[in-house]
């Protein structure tokens, strides 16, 4: 599994979340992730059609996109979502 | 369903600090009396009878009181009392008398009738004393009313209560003045919640937080900060000014009226909807602006940078001016109702715009304190809207339908 994480330096939200993945990183080092920030990376909004920010898209190990989330998310969720998909 | 649960709340919070309004303005409001003295024989009192004949048929709450003063010398004494009441020498008749404003002399319906309609509005709006009534010419069965409402004001005065942000809240007259500091707070937060100020500010924060220099970090977003303060303040100002000069104006309150319930309505949308993310738009506006942002910022010359700085602070929001949904132009609306002393309107304003910097001030000192960029969290901007939504449509429709309530001067 691998996460892209999707914000700007501008978003409040993004700003918001910057904190608790930087903490389940801390604490999960196996976690593949990857940050883009949109406006250095503007070819990613249409690549993921991005609505908003910040997303969190998860990916399985084929590189397949098998759930995204928007918005600020609550570190519990983040974490109940990576241990259902770990394994993909 | 916890959603509804939410609303219910707000609305029965809010609506019992709007409560206490209602009392202080019911006694006046409404029945609307003009004094009138004239002359048998008077030409310009002539002229003025068809429109008052007009005025006293389309207004089924006003009273004409008609005092002929040439050959009464009751009435001609009594003209004097109330010149006397009004600090004005009486010289000659047609007098109108409208609540304590008085006007003398006709010339047409498009000149004097206008003027007197304006004052007979305003006095159903505001509500008016009677002059007669102040004098004590009037017998007890007029003055009877106003004597029971002070009792009755008295026994709601003990079911006022002190709560934070929105003042004493609940009955009887005394309520009001606070809850228009609150309300200036709650419609101010909800202002400054608009996430449309706040992405400049952030994406200047990541740029002086790459800064060596802490002084030049502090002043250029002191400086960004204070200048779009001081942008908004002329905006809020203007239609204050804008508001105060056109005078009460049914169509301009209606407009106002329609314009909030609208606002209400998106504001309380954007709640429901839960969105706490950023949306994505019109970036290639926002890419012009990180650019001037970068070029300011990394000018050598520290003055440059900083008349850079304020000059962008003050383009962008003006730019931005457009997002804040009628926000000012209700509030101001409200402000000029309440018909207070200029100072006191600035004041107010001063106010306003400190709670809509809030945020902003926020956001920009922990971020520089922290050396961190740092972002409030949008659930606190949920909560604003909910509430900020409520209060927005509660005024929307007493500006519509009994703006005298809205009276808190």
């Amino acid at each position: 599994m691998k996460i892209l994480k999707f914000g700007a330096v501008w978003c409040s939200g993004c700003l918001v979340m910057r904190p608790r993945w930087n903490k389940i990183e801390k604490e999960n080092e196996w976690l593949n992730t990857e940050y883009f920030d949109v406006d250095e990376f503007p070819e990613m909004i249409e690549k993921y059609e991005l609505k908003e920010y910040p997303t969190f898209i998860f990916l399985n190990n084929k590189e397949e996109e098998i759930d995204r989330k928007l918005g600020e998310v609550s570190e519990k969720d983040l974490l109940d979502l990576i241990n259902n998909y770990k394994d993909k | 369903m916890k959603k509804l649960v939410y609303i219910i709340f707000a609305f029965v919070l809010i609506t019992s600090a709007f409560g206490g309004l209602s009392v202080q303005a019911a006694p006046v409001a409404g029945q609307v009396t003009i004094n009138y003295f004239w002359g048998d024989g008077c030409p310009h009192c002539a002229e003025a009878k068809p429109f008052l004949d007009q005025l006293e048929k389309s207004k089924p709450n006003l009273e004409i009181r008609r005092y002929e003063v040439w050959g009464s010398k009751e009435n001609a004494k009594l003209l004097s009392e109330v010149g006397q009441y009004l600090n004005v020498n009486v010289g000659g008749v047609p007098f109108f008398v409208i609540g304590d404003k008085y006007v003398v002399g006709y010339g047409s319906a498009e000149t004097t009738g206008q003027q007197i309609e304006q004052l007979v509005e305003m006095c159903e709006i505001n509500g008016c004393t009677d002059v007669m009534l102040q004098i004590g010419v009037l017998n007890n069965n007029i003055s009877k009313p106003a004597k029971e409402d002070n009792n009755l004001n008295e026994k709601l005065a003990q079911h006022t209560v002190d709560l934070p942000l929105f003042g004493k809240v609940g009955l009887g007259s005394g309520a009001g003045k606070m809850s228009l500091f609150g309300l200036t707070t709650a419609i101010g937060f909800l202002d400054g919640f608009n996430p449309c100020a706040m992405w400049v500010l952030l994406f200047l924060i990541s740029l002086l937080l790459g800064m060596e220099n802490k002084r030049r970090r502090w002043t250029l977003g002191l400086a960004f900060i204070i200048a779009s303060g001081f942008v908004y303040f002329l905006f809020l100002a203007a239609w204050l000014n804008f508001f105060l000069f056109v005078g009460m104006i049914a169509i301009i309150r209606i407009i106002v009226g329609l314009v909030a319930i609208g606002s209400g309505y998106f504001s309380l949308r954007s709640w429901w909807r839960h969105k706490t993310g950023c949306i994505v738009e019109d970036s290639e506006k926002k890419k012009k602006v990180f650019t001037k942002l970068k070029n300011i910022v990394v000018k050598e010359n520290f003055w440059l940078a900083l008349i850079g700085i304020i000059l962008l602070a003050a383009a962008v929001n003006l730019i931005e001016l457009m997002c804040s949904a009628g926000l000012p132009a209700i509030y101001t609306q409200v402000l000029v109702l309440s018909e207070l002393p200029t100072l006191t309107y600035y004041l107010y304003l001063i106010w306003y715009i400190f709670i809509f910097m809030l945020d902003d001030i926020i956001v920009f000192f922990i971020a520089m304190f922290t050396v961190q960029a740092f972002g409030i969290s949008s659930k606190y901007s949920l909560y604003v809207k909910l509430i900020g939504g409520v209060i927005i449509l509660i005024l929307g429709i007493l500006l519509l339908f009994k703006p005298e309530l809205l009276m808190f001067g």
